[in-house]
């Protein structure tokens, strides 16, 4: 068997392992000595040609505009407040527009669901919108076709004479007030009409449990601020869901420990696969997800023991249901009993909270918990979904059927991936054939595109003009910021030609639209809103607090443990989501906040049934459900629940990409019944397959200490400076530091409050112009990320300590890759940066291998050139796009710091703090970095530097980065410490 | 060359003397290829044929500095007016032409592009004089503020009735001034002046308008390129 590429991502570790294949060894084989002189002959002609100061420098035009418009300047960003919506939720954005051009995608401060930070997904938004693989021309049957047509079938369909029999319209969720009142107006028209919601990652079980325990579908919001005890079940409420940017954020605000004193949240997750929450948790336990029922039954009933007369409202029937699913849990009665015990001393300041994909009576119990206990960090409020009560797969159900039965006259089916992203038995992609007539309007050539007879683009959000709520009811309008590439439609102008508009417009459909609701001073209301990118006082007001009802006993029956077989837990993807960016080059490579993988997916097992199956890293598995199967590689996941078997959704699919499909479709094995609870067979193939990890070893072993630092609460409480290791400075063989400008850039990464969640490593990305590399590039360690998030392990298997570190230049006072350079190329500057002059840069590679901390790139290749129009346009203008054989790295956005200087001197006002955020520091949702001045007492970068929990990073170099970190702690529960 | 030994004729050399001369010489220009080529690459880009100095661009319409700076006295800010405020300086829209020439010279026949332009949208397509290569960046904003004329640059633009370029804008000429700059420096009333001059003032003043002026120029790498 060949070595593996994984297994060689550790030769520098084991000597008996090789770098490279014996083969890269030896010369090309097919160049002969005669042949290499030819080319190096035609090569020095043809560079002689090009010797700049030869030729004459090409004549550039300049075009100036017709008439300016007044808000443009050209050479200087606007930014335009917009929303994007995933699973109908909106997240506020800015948007930056150089002369027209799109070009970045930040948080907009101001939106609630945002705080100023944006997540991986949205910020990649961007690229997505210049793809040339978009969707572009309207064709029947794959001959090019009108938009005159295509209204006039849509029209057609419409038609109210007909009365809508036969008629499907498949959309996701959406919370759009204006859609809302078109599928209204639709449905009144055309009675017979069907609508089917298509959301594989629903939230229809929560929505379900808000049922069981209230009566009514309602969201339950969360204040973090307020839990001092938070239990998330299978829930990666920091990493996750409509609301994670805010919960995130105000997560870590509740752990920034500014002092000593500070107070400190504490965070147990129950949960299956390692998330990111769960790498956050003071406690973590591992449960497949059949056990979630009776582990919550389990917290319930000790709380009804510990509490007594207070849980009197809970009926006797359902206290001896409790008690017997109680008897059921596998987890150990001592953290179940330590956590209600945590959670009853600190009443009225816990939180409960549960993964959208479990059972209604999970989060039915949670309620109950939440409710017992009175917790004031919880509100619930109705939901902003339009048709929130609608199950997505009882209504493809229903499609399924009518496209079986022949009785499907029109199937328009807008932005939405039916045939791929549901569950098998369905068999949708089969049968969409059988609709008389088929429109599907997509941002891709994706499977339900494929099977379609009239396919259409779909407008891109940074194209279209609609509205969009949040979860808290806040609504947006979405403007766009460039005109349609491709003549995309809006789903308002697709609803509104089946509503019998002639011409529909998107911004007059949703002009109108408004212009009826806010009558009095409407013009100002819509400036304000555009400029704001929220609408005020459009937020739901919350429930006061419901009633709990208790009729929910027959769901709580035990269910039969299933003993000696594998769990099959079926997940969204952390960045591809539901697979609709499974074609997208920024996040198939963003390695996976957990367990680093990047270009698919794989079988994540934990140790203990690895060792049980005798299988490791990379072999492939056969997985069986129902008689379907695919192939995916093992990946063992220290965490992860024994017993079950992870797969992350949205992977694997042909026609998005044209070139190549990664990993295997999860939805292959998934069921129509039910999401979880399902089991798999697994068959290990005896192949072997090479994992694309962006890091390889997970351990820190000996020199844990001098690269990242974890205390406990208690430890540092009692000795604040106790891990600060000797503040004197080794010995040096570098020479003096230079004389130094007033002020001097530096960065603090605050450990704590780091989630790891890699929305970072996407801004820089975007900021930067940074190429991707693809599978082949990741496996030959070639990736360019600027900024790579480190993850490492500790203590056992079953329940590792994870620990999370930005790793990005560190910009040394006393850089070691200044030293050996031999051209000049990476200098210090007098603020303190090391500066990569790339036109001085010959490829040596010197300064790579002397840089302690591994943050530089080379560029292999013209990453660049090969870029299909227009992706180019995506890039940010105020930095150079690299070639070939140069060095790179994180140069801490000084295009960033260049143009706050120079608008401060042209407002003639001094630098103030906070002038300057690099982009990761932007979009960080927890605010864990922190940029600016060290040399002013005052700024905040400089207090975080001189605070107790303040280190660097291999300290004992002398090197004196810039960067430094802040140590993490975690707050146990003394109960369970011992 | 030695005589030829053991030859027919011996005593009479197989080469005419003069080849000796011919043979030194070709050592001599073989020995001074390393320098001359470098020397004439050297030479080579410094002559206006390949820096632009001092060679007019042809533009599509006839622009006359000359005219519209000194004789109407136009300030460069009113057609170039993003330059107090942007990285770029600006060049006008088409209706700022259109401002006066609808007024005045409506008829010229000199005047057709820009009118061709504004009404049929078809825009201007200027030739650019000025050009720095794409790995720099250059801010107008901020040296227009700190003190420096048009002129440094640009040189005398009142003076020319078609635009060519003064300097070559090689990162001399940028890092000269960025050392040392109080005398390159003027006060921000007259930075559009064409005409003055800093030798009107005497050190001490230059010294005072530096410190005015707040003239800290950066020699970091990362000033101009990112």
């Amino acid at each position: 068997m060949p070595p593996l590429k994984s297994a060689a991502r550790d030769s520098c570790l084991d000597p008996a392992v090789p770098e490279f294949d014996a083969a890269q060894d030896q010369p090309p084989s097919e160049l002969s000595r005669r042949e290499f002189l030819y080319l190096s002959g035609a090569t020095i002609a043809l560079s002689s040609q090009a010797l700049p100061g030869c030729t004459r420098a090409p004549a550039g035009k300049i075009i100036p505009y017709r008439v300016q418009p007044e808000v443009i300047v050209p050479g200087r960003a606007l930014h335009y407040a917009t929303a994007s919506t995933l699973d109908g939720y909106a997240t506020g954005i800015l948007v930056e527009s150089h002369e027209g051009r799109p070009t970045k995608i930040e948080g907009n401060p101001t939106h609630p669901a945002s705080l100023g930070a944006c997540s991986a997904t949205e910020q990649a938004l961007l690229l997505q919108l210049y793809d040339p693989r978009r969707v572009q021309t309207v064709t029947r049957r794959g001959v090019p076709a009108q938009s005159r047509e295509l209204l006039r079938v849509l029209r057609a369909a419409g038609d109210a004479k007909r009365g809508g029999r036969g008629v499907h319209l498949v959309l996701p969720p959406f919370s759009s007030p204006l859609l809302g009142s078109q599928v209204a107006a639709l449905q009144s028209r055309l009675p017979e009409l069907r609508v089917h919601v298509h959301a594989p990652l629903s939230r229809v079980n929560a929505w379900r449990g808000s049922r069981l325990a209230f009566g009514s579908v309602l969201e339950t919001r969360v204040d973090l601020r307020q839990a001092a005890v938070v239990l998330a079940i299978d829930a990666d409420l920091l990493a996750r869901g409509p609301e994670h940017l805010a919960l995130a954020r105000a997560f870590a605000d509740a752990r920034r420990m500014s002092s000593a004193g500070s107070p400190m949240n504490r965070l147990y997750v129950a949960e299956t696969a390692m998330t990111v929450t769960g790498a956050m948790a003071d406690h973590r336990q591992a449960i497949a997800p059949s056990e979630a029922p009776a582990f919550a039954a389990a917290l319930l009933h000790e709380l009804c023991s510990l509490l007594g007369s207070d849980t009197a409202a809970v009926p006797a029937p359902i206290r001896s249901d409790l008690s017997a699913l109680a008897g059921t849990s596998s987890v150990e009665r001592r953290f179940t009993h330590a956590l209600a015990r945590d959670l009853a001393a600190h009443r009225g300041r816990g939180a409960v909270l549960v993964g959208d994909h479990l059972p209604p009576v999970v989060h039915a119990l949670a309620h109950a918990v939440n409710a017992l206990l009175a917790n004031g960090a919880l509100s619930y409020a109705p939901s902003p979904i339009v048709l929130s009560e609608a199950d997505s797969f009882g209504s493809l159900r229903e499609l399924r059927a009518a496209l079986d039965a022949n009785s499907v006259e029109s199937l328009v089916v807008l932005d939405a991936d039916v045939a791929y992203a549901s569950p098998a038995d369905l068999e949708l992609e089969s049968l969409i054939g059988r609709a008389k007539e088929s429109v599907c309007f997509a941002l891709f050539p994706n499977a339900t595109w494929a099977t379609c007879n009239w396919r259409a683009p779909a407008a891109h959000m940074i194209e279209s003009w609609l509205d969009t709520r949040a979860l808290d009811g806040t609504t947006s309008i979405v403007q766009p910021l460039i005109a349609p590439l491709y003549s995309g439609w809006t789903p308002s102008e697709v609803l509104a030609a089946l509503l019998g508009v002639e011409s529909p417009s998107a911004h007059d459909l949703l002009e109108s639209f408004w212009r009826e609701r806010r009558t009095r001073d409407f013009e100002s209301f819509w400036e304000m809103s555009l400029v704001r990118g929220t609408i005020a006082g459009t937020e739901i007001l919350q429930s006061s607090r419901p009633e709990l009802s208790w009729n929910w006993r027959s769901f709580l029956e035990p269910r039969a443990r299933l003993q000696h077989e594998i769990e099959l837990n079926l997940v969204g993807d952390s960045r591809i989501h539901d697979g609709r960016f499974g074609n997208h080059p920024w996040l198939l490579e963003l390695p996976c906040p957990v367990t680093k993988q990047t270009w698919g997916n794989a079988a994540q097992v934990a140790p203990a049934l690895a060792r049980r199956l005798n299988i490791t890293d990379g072999d492939v598995l056969e997985l069986t459900q129902n008689g379907r199967s695919i192939e995916l590689p093992t990946l063992i996941v220290p965490g992860h629940a024994d017993g079950a078997l992870t797969i992350a959704l949205g992977w694997g699919q042909r026609d998005m990409a044209s070139t190549e499909s990664f990993g295997a479709s999860g939805y292959r094995l998934m069921h129509s019944d039910e999401r979880g609870g399902t089991t798999v067979r697994v068959h290990a193939t005896g192949r072997r397959e090479a994992l694309a990890l962006s890091q390889a070893t997970m351990q820190l072993g000996e020199s844990a200490d001098s690269i990242l630092l974890v205390s406990t609460l208690e430890r540092y409480k009692a000795q604040p400076r106790a891990h600060q290791p000797q503040r004197k400075r080794g010995l040096s063989m570098y020479v003096p530091d230079a004389p130094r400008a007033a002020r001097q850039w530096g960065m603090t990464i605050d450990l704590n409050a780091c989630t790891g969640c890699s929305a970072c490593v996407i801004a820089c990305q975007a900021e930067n112009n940074i190429p991707s590399v693809g599978k082949h590039g990741v496996l030959e360690h070639r990736e360019m990320h600027w900024l790579r998030v480190d993850r490492y392990l500790a203590a056992s298997d079953s329940a590792p300590r994870v620990m999370i570190q930005p790793m990005t230049c560190q910009h040394c006072e006393k850089a070691p890759c200044e030293y050996v350079c031999p051209t000049g190329a990476t200098v210090h500057s007098s603020d303190g940066l090391n500066q990569m002059v790339y036109n001085r840069c010959v490829g040596t590679r010197f300064c790579s291998n002397n840089c302690p901390y591994k943050v530089r790139r080379f560029n292999w290749f013209d990453y660049h050139r090969g870029e299909a129009s227009p992706s180019e346009l995506g890039h940010n203008p105020e930095v150079t796009v690299r070639a070939r054989g140069v060095m790179e790295k994180c140069t801490y956005c000084v295009q960033r710091i260049r143009n706050a200087e120079i608008r401060a001197k042209v407002a003639r006002r001094p630098l103030a703090d906070h002038d300057v955020h690099t982009a990761c520091e932007q979009t960080c949702p927890t605010r864990a970095i922190e940029f600016g001045d060290v040399n002013d007492p005052h700024s905040d970068v400089a207090k975080l530097r001189d605070s107790d929990r303040a280190f660097q990073v291999l300290p004992e170099l002398g090197v004196e980065p810039r960067t430094r970190y802040l140590m993490k702690l975690t707050n146990p529960n003394p109960e369970l410490a011992k | 060359m030695t005589k030829q030994e053991g030859s027919s004729q011996a005593g009479e050399p197989l080469f005419p003397v003069w080849t000796n001369s011919v043979f030194r010489l070709a050592l001599a220009l073989t020995a001074a290829v390393p320098v001359s080529i470098p020397a004439v690459l050297w030479a080579w880009e410094r002559t206006p044929y390949v820096t632009g100095i001092g060679i007019p661009r042809p533009q599509p319409v006839k622009f006359d500095h000359r005219h519209h700076v000194r004789d109407d006295g136009i300030d460069c800010i009113y057609c170039h007016a993003d330059v107090e405020r942007s990285a770029s300086a600006g060049m006008p829209a088409t209706s700022v032409c259109m401002g006066c020439h609808s007024q005045i010279w409506t008829e010229s026949q000199e005047l057709a592009p820009v009118r061709q332009a504004f009404f049929q949208g078809a825009p201007l397509v200027w030739n650019r004089v000025t050009r720095l290569p794409q790995f720099v960046f250059f801010n107008h904003s901020v040296h227009v503020n700190g003190g420096v004329g048009c002129v440094s640059c640009h040189g005398r633009v009142d003076d020319m009735p078609q635009v060519y370029a003064v300097a070559s804008f090689t990162m001399e000429f940028c890092v000269d001034c960025h050392r040392a700059p109080e005398d390159r420096l003027r006060p921000l009333s007259q930075i559009t002046n064409m005409t003055w001059s800093s030798e009107r003032l005497g050190p001490e003043s230059r010294a005072r308008l530096g410190r005015e002026l707040d003239a800290q120029p950066q020699t970091d790498c990362t000033t101009c390129h990112r």
